[in-house]
């Protein structure tokens, strides 16, 4: 249905008026009803035959079942289809009259080869997009066609809690459960959720809103050091600071520094591998031009002293502004690149993750994604990607960020590497329009009234645009590539807990005091520690060290946890990568954040 | 083969002539002869000289009583010129009447329907083998006097006569019909005439509502009061005595709106029920009864101030189911048109000239477009006869 009116013989309202004598009152009074008809415009989805092309004849009108919304929308083709088996997703109910038929997606274009790719608007706060998805997610990972081998997603949790419950059940109706029974769905949490949050500022509470004790040992920390975060130094650099000059020294950096021994030509050997080593070197540098070379020169290797200084600048700001995601001096914890699991969810919370730190977050994810997607060596053979808020990562205007630039190219080029955006924002019309426009599939739940006056939505009919002003929760609008118009379908409620309630069931941990925060994490590791030890063997033992013997711990996981902790704080805790560095300066002095330099 | 093909092909001339006046529903009652010619007059029965009662607000104690189960019987007519034999007209006659009941909602339904399609037509007067082709193919023949033919406007009268008289029978079969299963409670209100038949004009729940008064029952100073009745009032009811057509029943007028502004016959109705004493008693209530009829207004029919608005559903339920090209249509009428000889309407000689032939506005266009209220009756309307204003 495109569009209803409602007529009546009444010729003008005045008549009604007047026939009531001016007394509103007496309304209700006619003793008689007005005829009155519901008219009702219907699109033509389908005709067959197809050619050659005919105005539709007058008919009769029934109710569509089950096989009628299947052919009418095209589904037929890859519902009932042998060879190749088929490729339906159920995405929800289409209802009408007290019938409601399963309308299904093409994994094809839903995940690619084909269009892929799916972007969802709507109003916020109605819990529509972030069901949706959730919704679908579910029905992917039950449905995802076996002749197209793995999937998994990564969801980037953006605000609140919303994505931190994945896998724990929420509360169904019996009305939601028969929807989960009708679409073949199971309403059961995701079995396979892995949650990645990265470290607050004291490197050993979670930054994370799934802290409870029952579920925090879920978590795993996600945090990364130099040579995670150089890779995407552009991400870091705004505007102002790309030039050739700062490009050419990242290079430099990036080639001939990093990881490798490296003589700086002042009498000093270095080997860069965590911002701590960098920090040296640039300081090694500095000192080296003012001493050794007098200050005459403010030139080293063809590079400005400036263009070094800002670089350092802002490759140093990032530990600072990120701390707890980039570890100054420590080992990296990251996604398992290459063991990705089938039918998994990674959720990467970075909710109270400095902007700058989720340009970074994501940049490096989705980069890496594709990196070993285009080697098929993820572990999976199509990655779901759900970026929420698609208003601030890829806005229609504002300056090209490497994250839109990031977004532009999965939109466009992703899907032949099975790389699929699932993005969501509130206003369509404020998003770029090449990653809107590369979703093959499109859905809509509540739209704001001055949304959908925007020029985007012109296609749509009056009536379309006042449903979807009013639509309930739980209802969309899917536009795909097989229909020919949009639909309404009803979604259940996703199976899964909900941020909110999630918080409410499972409440945040206060954050623990340094000790009693490495008791928990080791404790987690191995049940059988006893507080008391871990707190006498860290007293009066520097934090960063500490630090590092806890991340080796946890990265190591070693079958007597507590005597490998002791053994790695018993000396020096190397940096993970760097058994033999050379270590001639003193301990590091923290980085200042306010530097005197005018970079 | 419609009956009129079958005649153009056996050498009849078609012709598409639609009378404005021919699809109107105009009442047989203006077309009686005066009341001393006819031998019908008034007698008073409520009060020694006409009065003008207040009918109470319908919102006063107590409310107005509207029964409950209410039908309502109205009909309406079409012909048309089909065919000429020589300068013989060939007409094609539309008439249909129904009964709609009002169900406790406030809807109606039908109940009982009637239709006649049916040719009229000098006969002694036709082409032999045309008269043949007409009897052949036209099941439904009714011949018509033809001393007029050399006068073509004056054999139109005749014919419109003819068509009148044939559907006060069928409305009046109709009614009588409606009658017998008529429930314990129920009203039967009949738009027209009700001393027409006999058992109907004697039951005691039925009514007949006359919105044209070409005839007059009063004289002098009664009639004065009558045709300048303030709205919500009512006359003193009197006697229309019967004839040889008519039954004798009690009659009032009851004006429904105020007239001042517009004219004497502005939302005047005339009311007729039995010859019963009861009826007198309840003039008033049955006043106050229709008078609550007044909402929902009867528009966009210009003659909404004196037609209630069931009865023009029922109407409007007719011309729904009217054969279409018995309307009349605002198409050109230049020569030429007319070379199709197989079809007694040129206009409507290709289906797409049938298309342009439905009603181009929708009723929500109406509804937005409508024009001011006719307070000023400022709209003609195809049943509405102007003759008797004029003067």
């Amino acid at each position: 249905m495109t569009d209803g009116s409602a007529y009546s013989d009444l010729a003008t309202p005045l008549h009604d008026v007047v026939g009531a004598e001016g007394d509103p009152a007496r309304a209700a009074d006619a003793p008689t009803a007005r005829q009155e008809i519901r008219y009702w415009t219907a699109a033509v989805l389908r005709q067959i035959p197809e050619e050659p092309l005919q105005p539709v004849p007058l008919s009769q009108v029934y109710l569509a079942n089950d096989a009628d919304v299947a052919q009418a929308l095209r589904m037929d083709a890859y519902l009932h289809s042998v060879a190749p088996p088929p490729t339906a997703i159920p995405i929800g109910l289409y209802t009408a009259a007290g019938l409601e038929a399963p309308v299904y997606l093409d994994a094809d274009f839903l995940l690619g080869p084909e269009a892929a790719h799916l972007n969802i608007s709507g109003v916020s706060g109605l819990a529509t997009k972030t069901s949706a998805v959730e919704f679908l997610l579910a029905s992917i990972f039950k449905h995802f066609p076996a002749h197209k081998g793995r999937v998994a997603a990564v969801c980037f949790n953006v605000k609140g809690p919303d994505l931190c419950f994945l896998d724990q059940p929420g509360d169904l109706s019996d009305e939601d459960r028969r929807r989960y029974e009708r679409l073949d769905v199971p309403p059961t949490p995701f079995s396979r959720m892995r949650l990645y949050a990265p470290l607050k500022q004291d490197g050993v509470n979670l930054n994370t809103l799934r802290t409870h004790p029952d579920l925090v040992s879920d978590v795993e920390p996600l945090t990364w050091g130099l040579q995670e975060v150089v890779d995407f130094a552009e991400v870091l650099l705004n505007r102002d600071d790309i030039d050739a000059k700062a490009d050419a020294f990242i290079d430099f950096l990036r080639d001939r520094v990093l990881g490798r021994t490296f003589d700086d030509g002042f009498g000093s050997t270095h080997r860069v591998q965590t911002f701590a080593d960098l920090d040296r070197f640039f300081r090694s540098i500095f000192d080296g031009l003012e001493i050794t070379a007098g200050g005459r020169s403010d030139t080293w290797r063809t590079h400005h002293i400036a263009t070094m200084r800002k670089v350092r600048n802002r490759l140093s700001n990032i530990s600072t502004r990120c701390k707890g995601l980039v570890t100054d001096d420590g080992p990296s914890s990251d996604l398992p690149w290459g063991a990705f699991e089938d039918r998994a969810v990674y959720v990467i919370d970075v909710a109270n993750v400095d902007p700058l730190g989720q340009d970074l977050v994501f940049a490096r994810v989705v980069s890496k994604l594709r990196e070993h997607l285009e080697r098929r060596d993820l572990g999976v053979d199509a990655v779901v990607v759900f970026v929420d808020e698609l208003n601030k990562y890829a806005p229609g205007d504002g300056p090209e960020t490497y994250v839109k630039k990031m977004l532009l190219d999965i939109s466009e080029r992703g899907r032949y590497l099975g790389l699929v955006l699932f993005g969501a924002e509130q206003f369509r019309s404020q998003v770029h329009r090449r990653v809107v426009g590369n979703a093959g599939t499109q859905l809509f739940g509540r739209m704001d009234m001055d949304e959908l006056a925007t020029p985007g939505y012109q296609v749509l009919s009056p009536a379309t645009k006042i449903k979807l002003a009013t639509l309930p929760v739980g209802e969309l609008m899917v536009r795909h590539p097989h229909f020919t118009q949009p639909i309404f379908v009803r979604f259940p409620k996703p199976p899964v807990l909900r941020g909110r309630d999630g918080v409410g069931r499972f409440p945040p941990a206060a954050d623990l005091p340094f000790e009693d925060a490495v008791v928990r994490q080791l404790v987690r590791l191995d049940r059988r520690i006893r507080p008391n030890q871990v707190k006498d063997l860290i007293a009066d033992r520097e934090e960063d060290d500490v630090r590092r013997a806890l991340a080796a711990a946890r990265r190591t996981r070693p079958a007597d946890v507590l005597a490998y902790f002791r053994k790695v704080l018993g000396g020096r805790v190397a940096p993970e990568t760097a058994p033999s560095r050379e270590r001639q300066a003193p301990p590091v002095t923290p980085l200042n954040p306010i530097s005197d330099e005018p970079y | 083969m419609t009956w009129w093909q079958a005649l153009v092909e056996a050498g009849a001339v078609p012709a598409a002539f639609v009378p404005p006046a021919s699809t109107g529903r105009s009442d047989l009652e203006e077309r009686a002869p005066p009341p001393r010619e006819a031998g019908t007059a008034a007698d008073l029965v409520e009060d020694a000289e006409l009065q003008a009662h207040p009918v109470p607000e319908r919102s006063a104690a107590p409310p107005a009583r509207v029964p409950a189960g209410v039908s309502f019987l109205a009909g309406i007519e079409r012909w048309s010129v089909v065919a000429y034999d020589g300068v013989v007209p060939v007409v094609r006659a539309y008439l249909a009447a129904a009964v709609r009941r009002r169900d406790g909602k406030g809807v109606l339904h039908t109940t009982h329907q009637r239709v006649r399609d049916f040719a009229l037509a000098p006969l002694e007067l036709m082409n032999g083998a045309r008269r043949e082709t007409l009897s052949a193919h036209c099941p439904d023949v009714e011949p018509v006097a033809g001393e007029r033919v050399g006068q073509p406007a004056l054999f139109l009268e005749t014919v419109e006569t003819a068509v009148r008289r044939a559907r006060a029978r069928l409305e009046r079969e109709l009614a009588e019909a409606c009658l017998e299963t008529l429930g314990a409670d129920d009203w039967l209100v009949v738009d027209g005439l009700l001393s027409r038949s006999p058992a109907v004009a004697r039951h005691p729940r039925a009514l007949g509502l006359i919105k044209s008064h070409g005839t007059q029952f009063l004289e002098g100073r009664g009639l004065e009061r009558a045709l300048t009745l303030p709205a919500g009032h009512r006359t003193s009811v009197f006697r229309v005595r019967g004839g040889h057509t008519r039954t004798e029943v009690y009659s009032w007028y009851l004006r429904l709106w105020p007239w001042e502004g517009n004219d004497l016959l502005y939302g005047l109705l005339r009311v007729e029920a039995r010859a019963d004493a009861k009826v007198i008693a309840r003039a008033s209530e049955v006043s106050r009864w229709l008078m609550a009829e007044r909402a929902p207004l009867a528009t966009p029919d210009a003659r909404w101030d004196r037609l209630l608005y069931p009865l023009h559903h029922v109407e409007e339920y007719l011309k729904s189911r009217a054969p279409r090209d018995l309307q009349p249509r605002r198409v050109s009428r230049l020569p030429g048109r007319g070379h199709d000889r197989t079809s007694p309407f040129p206009h409507s000689s290709t289906s797409f000239r049938h298309c342009s032939d439905r009603p181009r506005r929708r009723d929500g266009a109406q509804a937005r477009d409508a024009p001011p209220i006719p307070f000023l009756d400022g709209e003609r309307d195809e049943h509405r006869d102007w003759r008797h204003r004029q003067g």
